[in-house]
């Protein structure tokens, strides 16, 4: 009776973590999109991504005085997930600490599991938030990358607006190829769509909402990225 | 004795100019190439790069990409990029137009842009932000760039290891050290490159194959032709002030 229970639970606690290590891998995939699989978990930007031959460091460049900043707003959309992730750290522990005076002071096996659950949750969150955090590094990255590295000449010395390009937030920038481009505000750009959503098509466009803001798809440098629209025909 | 100091003294000479000789046989070498690929009028290449990524922790990663390249000059281009983790993207440019495309998130984008080669990949990696690895190598102003850029120059070995013996160089610049494996031909075969003042000192290195000067060129290589259900979407540009694009050659608005 006491081998039956005790394979019992060998054989819960083996199914549980393959359910756990099952749902990570996939959720790996899933962010890797159509790609061949990636780890969220590292970043695949530096400087030696842009292959370049002046390698110049973007502090040697980046101006004193800094252009205006009006369109802070996209970045604050990311920043609390950055927020967020620091003020897990904490709550991981006391948690711990709550879970394991539990463990002693009461030493029930359902108290534990749902403590474990809950670390397990907050993991997860955790992940999704790296993730988020670690692709938007990564495309900032790159952008800085050409900025500092491949725009040579005249182009590179009279960058100074490289810096707020570069962290996702467009300040002077007008969408190529189109006839009202100049005149237009400026398009405001995130490089992660703040929430997970599906797109609508109309009209051959795809469009995201995320709360009351919609977005489509645009190119900023190499980067596919989401761009501030206004909400599509019919909605 | 003054036998001896003689002796000496032309040993000496002689390693001073024997490293001299070596050092201006590095650079000549190094410009050799450069020049032999700024006057190519046309050239293909496939380059198997990897380079490190240094993470938060200090951890260096080696992440890496194909590309395909050919250029016709004077004014056409196209690039065509896999990253290891299967991202593929493409880059056109017909003397009109830059096209790009992501088969991964299946979009492109056609930026309108008349110009030459040179200027088209100065305005693609400049303005509109587009990774373009090793991007000097494409123009015909490397010669000029490179003896700008380079510092002291070495000639390290003239290295078999592989299947064509290649002159192994090294130069160092302020921020980078560039090792070069150039062939009899006068093209590289291999480029390293280490960003020494950067945290951990990643490097790149880029394996040139399939070098073709004179590559099979078809009526199509040139134009870009959307895949099925890609959608079009537009493409994001900096505002410059107005005169930091004046007296570029060929820089057109």
């Amino acid at each position: 009776m006491i081998i039956n229970r005790k394979s019992s639970l060998l054989i819960l606690i083996t199914v549980l973590l393959t359910i756990i290590m099952g749902s990570g891998d996939l959720f790996a995939r899933r962010n890797g999109g159509g790609r061949g699989g990636r780890s969220a978990n590292f970043s695949r930007s530096g400087v030696a991504r842009s292959g370049s031959l002046s390698g110049r460091s973007r502090r040697q460049t980046r101006p004193a005085a800094r252009p205006q900043r009006q369109n802070r707003k996209t970045a604050n959309q990311v920043q609390p997930n950055r927020k967020a992730s620091n003020q897990i750290q904490p709550n991981r522990q006391k948690n711990q600490d709550r879970s394991a005076q539990t463990r002693e002071q009461r030493g029930t096996r359902d108290q534990k599991d749902r403590q474990e659950w809950q670390d397990d949750r907050q993991e997860a969150i955790k992940d999704r938030q790296e993730d988020r955090q670690t692709a938007l590094n990564e495309r900032q990255e790159d952008r800085q990358d050409f900025i500092e590295d491949e725009a040579y000449g005249h182009y590179h010395y009279h960058h100074d607006w490289d810096d707020d390009f570069a962290a996702g937030v467009v300040v002077g920038a007008a969408v190529a190829g189109t006839a009202a481009a100049a005149a237009a505000p400026p398009p405001t750009y995130v490089t992660v769509l703040p929430c997970q959503t599906i797109a609508i098509v109309r009209n051959g466009t795809s469009y995201y909402k995320c709360g009351t803001t919609w977005y489509q798809r645009c190119y900023a440098g190499s980067q596919v990225t989401y761009m501030v629209t206004t909400a599509p025909p019919g909605n | 004795m003054v036998k001896r100091f003689l002796t000496t003294f032309l040993l000496c000479l002689f390693c001073l100019i024997g490293s001299r000789a070596y050092a201006a046989d590095a650079k000549a070498l190094l410009l050799g190439m450069a020049e032999n690929l700024a006057s190519a009028r046309q050239f293909s290449v496939t380059m198997k790069i990897n380079y490190d990524a240094v993470q938060k922790s200090g951890q260096k990663i080696e992440f890496g990409e194909t590309r395909n390249l050919i250029i016709q000059r004077p004014n056409h281009l196209r690039v065509e990029a896999r990253q290891s983790d299967g991202d593929a993207s493409s880059m056109i440019f017909d003397g009109k137009t830059i096209a790009l495309c992501s088969r991964t998130e299946n979009v492109y984008s056609l930026t309108p842009y008349s110009g030459d080669v040179d200027s088209a990949i100065r305005y693609a990696g400049g303005r509109m932000g587009i990774r373009i690895p090793l991007a000097r190598l494409l123009v015909t102003t490397l010669p000029e760039e490179l003896e700008q850029m380079m510092g002291p120059a070495a000639y390290v070995e003239k290295d078999v290891s592989g299947k064509l013996p290649l002159d192994h160089i090294a130069v160092r610049s302020d921020a980078v050290d560039l090792q070069a494996w150039i062939g009899a031909d006068k093209l590289p075969r291999r480029i390293v490159l280490t960003y020494k003042n950067a945290p951990g000192e990643p490097q790149f290195r880029a394996d040139f194959t399939n070098w073709n000067l004179s590559p099979k060129i078809g009526p199509e290589t040139f134009v870009f032709t959307a895949p099925a259900g890609a959608e079009k979407i537009p493409t994001i540009l900096p505002k410059i002030q107005a005169n930091t694009l004046k007296d570029k050659k060929g820089g057109a608005q």
